[in-house]
């Protein structure tokens, strides 16, 4: 359940990113933040799921 | 009919095992090429059968104190409900206690198949089945959502409590992370279990002939390959009864969250 979470945010996120990627010619920085802020965004909802 | 791997122990023995051994020939003698009645056939139709079968018998005359049968199925019924259902879900549970029960005994023995002498394979092997039984665990949690909560359940299921300007960040993930994630990460564990367990059996029973058939001062490590078969066996049977008890777990865990009051 948590680990869904953490790799969902990244898969999410990361994909939206390279999605920007492709769009924008950019290689991969869209993708890398993404990645970030999903991971981030993954850790913040398992605190906030099954946290308190 | 069904001994067909097990007899073909002759002198060239196919080593590496590959995927093709999950593929198995016809079992009847009709048909030709084609034909779609392999032993994986057999082992699902005789898994039905006997779970319909075990049950009804189980059931027909209940005793105020219960004859082996009786005991057993009642066993598996009240595990299941008490520690599954209820454990998970809270008193509602016991509505989808039957369902449960039949989901958990249905994976158990057809998960059972690997190491059941002359079946020795499961069908859960091939991903077919457990994505099957996925999706209807994946319909069922989304099904009992709406049903208690309309067209709220995908407040519930999407909008976690958070501040309103992290929400476009957070509801992407839970959208993917319960709607679709969800039915492959339980299609593909038990799948992979299973596949795995087929494999490792596979890989040290042949290998054991493999070695012998090279040079007959490899027979100790051929003996020793066949022992730790043996052993892995057993570690398959933990495997096998672990992975019943958790597609049934989550699937229960899944329709608890379908339940939860909205916040």
């Amino acid at each position: 359940m948590a680990i869904s979470y953490l790799v969902a945010g990244m898969v999410v996120w990361g994909g939206i990113g390279w999605l920007v990627d492709q769009w924008l010619g950019t290689k991969g920085i869209a993708m890398g933040i993404g990645a970030v802020v999903g991971g981030a965004a993954g850790v913040y909802l398992i605190a906030r799921r099954l946290g308190a | 009919m069904v001994t067909g791997q097990t007899t073909v122990l002759a002198a060239d023995v196919p080593f590496p095992p590959t995927v093709e051994d999950f593929f198995l020939p016809s079992i009847v003698p009709w048909g030709g090429d084609g034909v779609w009645f392999t032993k994986i056939t057999l082992l699902l139709w005789a898994s039905v059968a006997i779970l319909i079968i075990f049950f009804l018998v189980s059931y027909r005359k209940p005793q105020l104190v219960p004859g082996k049968k009786q005991w057993l199925a009642e066993s598996v019924y009240g595990f299941v409900r008490n520690n599954i259902a209820v454990e998970m879900i809270g008193r509602e549970g016991v509505r989808f206690a039957p369902y449960l029960t039949t989901l958990f005994s249905f994976i158990l023995l057809m998960n059972l198949w690997g190491i059941i002498p002359f079946a020795q394979i499961s069908p859960n092997s091939h991903i077919a089945f457990p994505a099957v039984l996925a999706v209807i665990s994946w319909v069922l949690f989304i099904y009992v959502g709406f049903r208690k909560h309309g067209i709220g359940y995908l407040k519930v299921a999407l909008v976690p409590p958070a501040p309103w300007f992290i929400l476009p960040i957070l509801v992407p993930i839970e959208f993917f992370s319960n709607f679709i994630v969800r039915p492959f990460s339980l299609a593909i564990r038990l799948f992979a279990n299973m596949f795995a367990g087929h494999m490792l059996l596979l890989v040290f029973t042949l290998g054991g002939f493999a070695m012998i058939n090279q040079n007959l001062w490899l027979a100790p490590v051929s003996v020793l390959s066949w022992l730790m078969t043996i052993a892995l066996t057993f570690l398959d049977f933990a495997i096998i009864v672990l992975q019943a008890y958790i597609f049934t777990v989550l699937t229960a865990s899944y329709v608890q969250g379908s339940l939860v009051e909205g916040h």
